[in-house]
Parts: C-alpha cells; sequence; structure tokens
C-alpha cells in the first residue's frame, strides 16, 4: 500500500475518476455527453469531418448541431483516448476519414446499458407510455 | 463599394454581434486591421460571422489544421489579427455556432481571461518599472501611468470575463 492509496481510502475517493489511459477501462465511467455518443456512432463507418456534423444531426432530428471548435476539440479528445482512428488512406490525402476502434465500440456498448437502465428505470417509476419503448 | 468602419471592442461577443447586425443590413465583413472594419455590399445576411481566439498563431501546424477542418465545414477565415481568427459561415447552412457545448465555450472563454491577464500584468510590471527605475524622467512618469492605466483597464475586463465563465459554468451544472 503506497502512501497515495492511504490518502484516497482516507479521504474516500473513488480512485478510478482521473484514469486516462488506454487501457482496458473500468466500468464506472459516468455518462458520455450527447455528442461524443453520436459522433462514435456516426464513425462505424469511416467518415469525414463533415460527414460527421451532417449525419449527428441527422441522427439527432436536427436537435444536435456541431460546431467546428466542439467538433474539432472531440474528434481530438476521441483520438486521444482511442475510442477512434484515422483510416488510413492510401488513395487520397485531402480529406482525413475517421473510423471507430474496439476500444469505442465497447465504450458504446456500456454506454448504452447505461441509457437502457435509465430508461427502464424512468418508465417504470414515472409510469410513462409503454409504446415509448 | 467599401465601406470602413473605425471600432473598438473588448468583448468579441460583442463585437460578433455587431458584425452580425451589419451583415442583416446587407454589408459583408471584409477586412480587419486595428480598430478598422472594411465591408462590402452583399445581400442582407448572407453571412454569419463567428470569432476565435486560436491556442496558438494561424500559421502554426495546430491552427493550419484546425482552419483546414473549418473548411470542410463550409467555414471561411475573413481575417486574422494575432491568434484571432474571424470566421464566416453562408447564413443559409443554418445556425453557425464555434462552440456548440459548454465544455469547449468555456475553454475558450478561460483562453481569453489568460491572454488578458497576462497582458495585464506585463503592463502592470512595465508601469511600476517605469515608476522606480533611478532616473526617472517625465517621459517614464507620463509612461508609467499610460501602462497603469492600461493594467487597470485590462484587470477589470478580466475580471468581467471570469464573471462571463462563472455564468457559463452555472448553465453547466444544471445541463
Amino acid at each position: 500500500m503506497s502512501a497515495y492509496d492511504i490518502l484516497i481510502s482516507e479521504a474516500d475517493i473513488t480512485p478510478n475518476v482521473t484514469k486516462e489511459v488506454s487501457m482496458p477501462e473500468s466500468t464506472n465511467r459516468g455518462a458520455l455527453t450527447e455528442a461524443v455518443y453520436y459522433i462514435l456512432l456516426s464513425v462505424f463507418k469511416p467518415l469525414h469531418g463533415y460527414g460527421i456534423m451532417q449525419l449527428v444531426s441527422e441522427l439527432s432530428n436536427n436537435r444536435l448541431s456541431l460546431g467546428p471548435g466542439t467538433l474539432y476539440g472531440a474528434i481530438n479528445t476521441l483520438l486521444k483516448k482511442e475510442w477512434i482512428e484515422l483510416v488510413d488512406t492510401t488513395n487520397n490525402v485531402r480529406k482525413k476519414e475517421y473510423i471507430i476502434t474496439d476500444l469505442g465500440k465497447e465504450i458504446i456498448k456500456q454506454e448504452i446499458t447505461r441509457l437502457k437502465e435509465l430508461v427502464g428505470n424512468g418508465t417504470k417509476i414515472s409510469g410513462g407510455d409503454k409504446n415509448d419503448l | 463599394m467599401i465601406y470602413k468602419f473605425t471600432k473598438l471592442f473588448a468583448d468579441y461577443e460583442k463585437e460578433e454581434k455587431w458584425l452580425n447586425e451589419i451583415s442583416q443590413k446587407g454589408y459583408a465583413f471584409k477586412g480587419y486591421s486595428p480598430f478598422r472594419y472594411t465591408f462590402e455590399d452583399e445581400e442582407p445576411n448572407k453571412y454569419t460571422y463567428r470569432i476565435q481566439l486560436l491556442e496558438n498563431l494561424p500559421s502554426h501546424v495546430d491552427s493550419v489544421n484546425y482552419i483546414e477542418f473549418c473548411e470542410e465545414l463550409g467555414v471561411d477565415v475573413v481575417d486574422t489579427s494575432g491568434r484571432w481568427v474571424y470566421f464566416r459561415k453562408l447564413s443559409k447552412h443554418g445556425i453557425f455556432e464555434i462552440h456548440s457545448d459548454l465544455e469547449s465555450k468555456i475553454k475558450h472563454h478561460k483562453s481569453i481571461r489568460a491572454i488578458t491577464s497576462i497582458t495585464a500584468i506585463s503592463n502592470f510590471v512595465i508601469a511600476m518599472s517605469n515608476f522606480t527605475i533611478g532616473i526617472i524622467t517625465k517621459f517614464n512618469l507620463w509612461f508609467g501611468l499610460l501602462s497603469f492605466l492600461v493594467f487597470i483597464g485590462l484587470a477589470a475586463l478580466s475580471y468581467k470575463q471570469h464573471l462571463r465563465i462563472k455564468e457559463i459554468e452555472s448553465e453547466q451544472i444544471i445541463d
């Protein structure tokens, strides 16, 4: 036990809060933002920046329109986290395309599980319309 | 026809608002130099304008990548000034915002607050050194006073930016 471990247990902080390396992650990550969730979904097939922006807008019924600052930052964060990667463009050097990684797919899987739990509890407790599911 | 306006803005959000108001009146923003905005005749509201402070100068590789990325999204550069970039996008393509999420918006405002604070402190240092060097001439006194006034102005501006960040952050909690 290092001094760090002692400090954490005394302070009652969950240790997995700031882990951002590309190792198998713990399941307690918390929510993805809508933008990140939809960007990940957009790149299950290779897609470039403009395509991602369009598809996210479509998927969200025009609710989410990603600004360039937001989208650029999100893509770079997702690249760093290795949830998406650049597609090897041997033919066309101009437009960079992105694709989801296996880690990214795992993240989506976990997120869907989390969302199902939320929707399930919500409809159960608030007695929502059964047809919504 | 070319139109030139002389204006000084302390708040980039107000500057954006002004550029877009002029655009509504039928003039497209064409270029910027200190205190000087140039416009040309254009159909009303053809473009929407946004201003962003980049993390680096436009010539830096990260900035070049970002600007290229923006161009793919139909966002063009009108002009730059230091790390500031003036963007435009055709209004008919819909709402144009650089930051559509609170996190990147806050990051942007924090960068702006940082550069304002640093410039403020530099002016303070210049003022103090002018007031305290061994031989104080009239020039030192006036220059020091001027620097000190700039420091006060920028410090106030920095505080205003700080309050704006707090305002945006409080929105985040609800989201």
